[in-house]
């Protein structure tokens, strides 16, 4: 399968991995000059870093909200969810997630096919993506007007730690569709039974669900497979 | 051969600055022979060695702030992150955010939340 995301890879500025160029001129100079690689690399990751402002409330982990939509008119494809999703900002505190948050409009404000993410930071909105590519997704399908409240009961959740699933979650996203709105918690281990039984009584009782309410697990692979099936037909974002 | 004529030319310009190193030195002992030009290497390792430990304390701060989270679980209720939901640091605007339709110019109110705390979460059954 072609990874449809490559041109989303290349996009982030964090991924540094390749050996730097250096010069040939003797084993020392290149020595040095890979100490300098080194000592610019992490001079230039500490200072990306985001971190909480002084008197701030720190979050467990940093997260990143991302926003996409499906351009009208034209099929789902490969390139139309690499062209649009975009990465709105990182933060690492609750004041400063409140700031994105203040800023952004409501999921349930949002016209046509629209999906916005909070991704823990380094994990990418994508079936593909490392911590992803193992994991799964519980999906609620909700009717319309609920998704404003609903999401912010499950990012505020995820945010507070209140899974209680160790280093598990990866990210929530919230889809805006035509008929009904989908709200989806991502995990890493789709094989980690006890671990997703655990995520699905939380988002029960953070989302106050009643029992009767129904909640799929959907590994990724499986939503590899059923885009590969139904291309063209299906959303390949991974926002479903 | 060219170490040695830079530090006698670094050793000339800075005699200054040397003269605290050979102060800490203690008492009895024979001052070296080549102490000057240790120190005049000293002079010339000073700017490199302050930026080095300059990115590694940098570098400390920021692996004891990543060891402090992996301690302990950060955890927050709703009702607590609500709270700090419209404190002046939380209603600012972000650095640098986006040029995008979905993203306000200034912050909206976010009143609705604190009447889902008074009023429970609600929508029992009606998901």
């Amino acid at each position: 399968m072609n990874n449809k995301f490559d041109a989303l890879k290349d996009d982030d500025s964090g991924d540094h991995d390749q050996d730097q160029g250096s010069p040939k001129d003797g084993e020392k100079e290149k020595t040095e000059d890979e100490d300098q690689n080194i000592k610019k690399k992490s001079l230039s990751d500490v200072l990306q870093m985001v971190l909480p402002g002084a008197g701030e409330h720190p979050l467990q982990y940093n997260y990143t909200f991302w926003y996409s939509r499906r351009t009208p008119g034209r099929p789902a494809s490969t390139q139309s969810y690499e062209q649009n999703i975009k990465q709105i900002g990182i933060f690492a505190s609750v004041e400063q997630f409140w700031r994105f948050y203040s800023h952004m409009i409501r999921p349930g404000d949002l016209t046509g096919h629209s999906d916005f993410h909070l991704f823990k930071e380094g994990i990418k909105p994508m079936w593909e993506d490392d911590a992803n590519k193992m994991g799964g997704k519980w999906i609620i399908r909700l009717r319309k007007g609920l998704a404003s409240r609903c999401w912010e009961n499950l990012i505020l959740a995820m945010l507070g730690e209140q899974f209680m699933v160790g280093e598990e979650i990866c990210g929530a996203v919230v889809s805006v569709r035509f008929q009904e709105d989908i709200i989806s918690i991502w995990n890493k281990t789709a094989g980690d039974q006890a671990t997703t039984a655990r995520i699905r009584d939380t988002l029960r009782r953070v989302l106050n669900l009643p029992p009767n309410t129904i909640m799929e697990y959907k590994t990724h692979n499986d939503s590899i497979k059923a885009w590969e099936d139904f291309h063209g037909l299906v959303n390949p974002s991974g926002g479903l | 051969m060219e170490v040695t004529l830079y530090a006698r030319k670094t050793f000339q310009k800075h005699l200054e600055p040397a003269r605290p190193l050979r102060r800490c030195m203690p008492f009895g002992i024979e001052p070296k022979i080549n102490a000057a030009a240790e120190c005049a290497q000293a002079v010339i390792e000073e700017p490199y060695r302050e930026t080095t430990i300059g990115i590694e304390e940098l570098y400390q701060i920021v692996n004891l702030y990543k060891q402090t989270k992996k301690k302990g679980n950060i955890s927050y209720t709703r009702s607590f992150l609500i709270g700090l939901a419209n404190c002046p640091e939380a209603r600012k605007r972000p650095e640098f955010l986006p040029d995008h339709p979905i993203v306000l110019m200034a912050a909206r109110d976010l009143g609705h939340l604190h009447e889902m705390i008074r009023g429970g979460m609600g929508g029992k059954g009606d998901v």
